[in-house]
């Protein structure tokens, strides 16, 4: 397992140990069951959080001796990794786009739709750009596009889908 | 008799109604442009092209969304024949001998044989779908809460141990989509379940943010980590269909290929991929030039297409009648036909029968568009893969953010697509497989509101789901659906040890062999 998988695998079980911790409370504070019927509002919350923890610390358990053993000759090997450019452009990459997507959510409401995306656009597309597509005239097709579209689409959704998109 | 009576009437309708005859052609463009686009897929399609359906009625809006799922599979032969990348992930074995026939000059008549056994593919699941779905639906109907319940578990099953090697993550991953579909207010007692006294988490989650977070947001990063695609045109697409003489030849190999395929697209998420493997692996088996395959044999083209094409109407049959989505575009298109008031289940087929068959009819009709989109738009569908990946994906993205807040106009709905995608793709990082949340997320309501309507009855007695025998059947299924992978991945790894032991033991022979 390449160590971008398995920092990404620990910090997910580690996150939903978090969650479990978090949902245990509201989730034993229902009645698992229910007069008559058998089962409570309880009864699938609290299965959820408990089967989460215990799957989740079993394959916590199984990550850390993957991690401190190699893999058994002729045994399974997960798929191949899909992300091109190595863990530190992944994490570079992935943590800049979900920042700007986060910004561009929570600017929209105070903002306006129109003016946010179009900078979310125009900036995500400067940022993904190769090297060779960063001259002058590119970076204006690129404002440009991001004008063009964001626009195109705030028309199609407010005036013929009727979306108010504020 | 009945079949083709509604099938009739549909038919007729739809023909003579020039916008649905318009969205077919345009859903099966779109469709292409999404297969044709290494990157892109038809869960991305369908899901962004959802929201803009809203003003049309459920039989046109799901018709489009279905052309489009069609349109994208037989598309994502494109670029596996001219750049040797797959458009779409089921197009990846017609890269074997496609992108071969492609460096021999003859890339457009493997395209002319794509798109052939595409339409041919697509025909025969279409005729399993409108044969086999009113059936099921009929049938499913005699079922009570215990099987609904056993039904929804064994899909959940099926769907978390597919994955070799990843049992274990797929059923925490089921689980995590049964606990998303929990939040919200009780459906029976009405009492708030992980709302933390907020109105938003009230309202529960809805499925297509939920979809579109988990699904289209980390497919849409990882587009951004693939390698740039650029491909040309043939010069001449001269003789690129094949004769009827020729097709002949590969009859047997497309239409027991599109067979695999729908048996494969019933089985919950199999997929194409895994239908276009063995129909190749069959075809190369029962052909006579069988030592040719891999080289540039249109037989493995046939095989490859027909299979992926033929999963479309078999993936729809679990979706229809049983409300169980076969893949993720099926999710996706159970999300639109709900957006549209449409529950998917067996009484579909009897509440909604003019819609029904009207999709039904739309499916035909995009099988048949298939071969003219194919044709008239090849040169542009080829330019496609020139737009720059750096103003494509940043577009989709915002089309996603404005496709998830138009659902029902929340920005909340927003946020959850935010996080769901930031979970999805740190899960998708970690090698956990994101579709059992999805099918969590879809079956958990079913599973719950069932299991405690059978418990009702049963007067809180759990043996009723053993004591029922197709509920006993179902649960036995969904057992060995459970432990068989495990089990077979054990003897594989087990058979390695040894072989690796065994070479270990006897280095002489092992270098006498290389």
């Amino acid at each position: 397992m390449s160590l971008l998988r398995l920092g990404a695998s620990v910090i997910v079980l580690v996150g939903l140990l978090g969650l479990c911790a978090l949902l245990a409370g509201p989730a034993f504070e229902l009645p698992a069951a229910a007069y008559g019927s058998g089962l409570g509002a309880g009864a699938f919350p609290q299965f959820v959080v408990v089967a989460v923890a215990v799957l989740a610390c079993l394959l916590l358990v199984q990550d850390l001796r993957q991690w401190r053993r190699p893999a058994a000759p002729g045994a399974q090997q997960p798929d191949g990794d899909e992300f091109s450019g190595g863990p530190g452009r992944v994490l570079l990459l992935g943590s800049g786009v979900f920042l700007l997507l986060a910004a561009f959510v929570f600017a929209w409401p105070w903002l306006g739709f129109l003016p946010v995306a179009i900078a979310f656009m125009a900036v995500l597309a400067l940022l993904l750009a190769p090297r060779s597509a960063r001259s002058a005239r590119s970076v204006a097709i690129t404002l440009l596009t991001s004008v063009l579209f964001c626009s195109g689409l705030w028309a199609l959704f407010v005036h013929v889908l009727a979306v108010p998109l504020r | 008799m009945d079949t083709l009576a509604h099938l009739g009437t549909a038919l007729a309708f739809e023909l003579t109604h020039p916008l649905g005859l318009f969205l077919i052609l345009a859903g099966v463009t779109i469709g292409f442009i999404f297969g044709a686009t290494p990157g892109l897929t038809a869960t991305m399609g369908v899901a962004l092209f959802i929201p803009l359906t809203f003003p049309l009625s459920g039989d046109l809006a799901v018709g489009m969304m279905i052309a489009l799922y069609c349109g994208s599979m037989a598309g994502g032969a494109i670029p596996a024949i001219l750049i040797n990348i797959p458009g779409t992930p089921s197009a990846i074995i017609t890269t074997l001998d496609g992108y071969p026939m492609a460096r021999q000059g003859q890339a457009a008549r493997a395209y002319g044989w794509a798109l052939v056994a595409s339409v041919v593919g697509g025909l025969i699941s279409w005729l399993a779908l409108v044969s086999i779905a009113p059936l099921l639906a009929r049938l499913a109907l005699k079922l009570g809460p215990a099987e609904y319940a056993a039904t929804a578990f064994l899909g959940m099953t099926i769907i978390a141990s597919i994955v070799p090697g990843r049992v274990v993550k797929g059923l925490l991953c089921a689980i995590l989509g049964i606990g998303l579909s929990i939040v919200g207010l009780d459906q029976i007692t009405g009492e708030g379940r992980w709302t933390f006294g907020t109105l938003d988490l009230m309202r529960g989650i809805d499925i297509m943010p939920a979809l579109i977070g988990l699904l289209v947001i980390p497919e849409l990063m990882s587009s951004l980590f693939g390698p740039p695609a650029h491909a040309k045109a043939p010069d001449s697409l001269k003789g690129m269909l094949p004769s009827f003489r020729e097709w002949r030849e590969q009859a047997v190999n497309n239409i027991r290929s599109a067979l695999i395929g729908v048996g494969i697209g019933i089985v919950p998420a199999l997929g194409g991929s895994i239908g276009s493997l063995i129909a190749y692996d069959q075809a190369r088996r029962f052909d006579k030039d069988g030592a040719r395959y891999g080289k540039g044999a249109p037989g493995g083209v046939v095989a490859s297409e027909a299979a992926n094409n033929g999963v479309t109407g078999g993936a729809l049959i679990p979706l229809l009648t049983l409300g169980i989505p076969g893949d993720t575009v099926t999710a996706m298109l159970l999300g639109g036909l709900m957006i549209h008031g449409l529950q998917p289940g067996p009484r579909l087929f009897e509440t909604s029968a003019d819609v029904v068959w009207a999709i039904l009819a739309s499916a035909l009709l995009a099988n048949i568009a298939i071969i003219l989109v194919g044709l008239i738009g090849f040169r542009f569908f080829v330019r496609v893969l020139d737009v720059p990946r750096h103003l494509l994906a940043p577009a989709l993205f915002v089309l996603a953010v404005v496709g998830t807040y138009s659902l029902a106009n929340q920005w909340f709905d927003v946020l959850v697509m935010l996080v769901l995608g930031v979970a999805g793709f740190l899960l998708t990082l970690g090698n956990f497989p994101v579709y059992p949340i999805v099918i969590g997320v879809i079956l958990g309501p079913l599973l719950e509101s069932e299991m405690r309507r059978a418990l009702v009855i049963s007067g809180g007695d759990w043996s009723t789901f053993i004591h029922r025998p197709i509920s006993a059947v179902i649960l036995a299924l969904a057992l060995v659906a459970l432990i068989l992978p495990t089990v077979l991945a054990q003897g594989r790894n087990l058979r390695g040890r040894l072989r690796a032991r065994g070479q270990a033991n006897n280095p002489v022979a092992v270098e006498n062999r290389e």
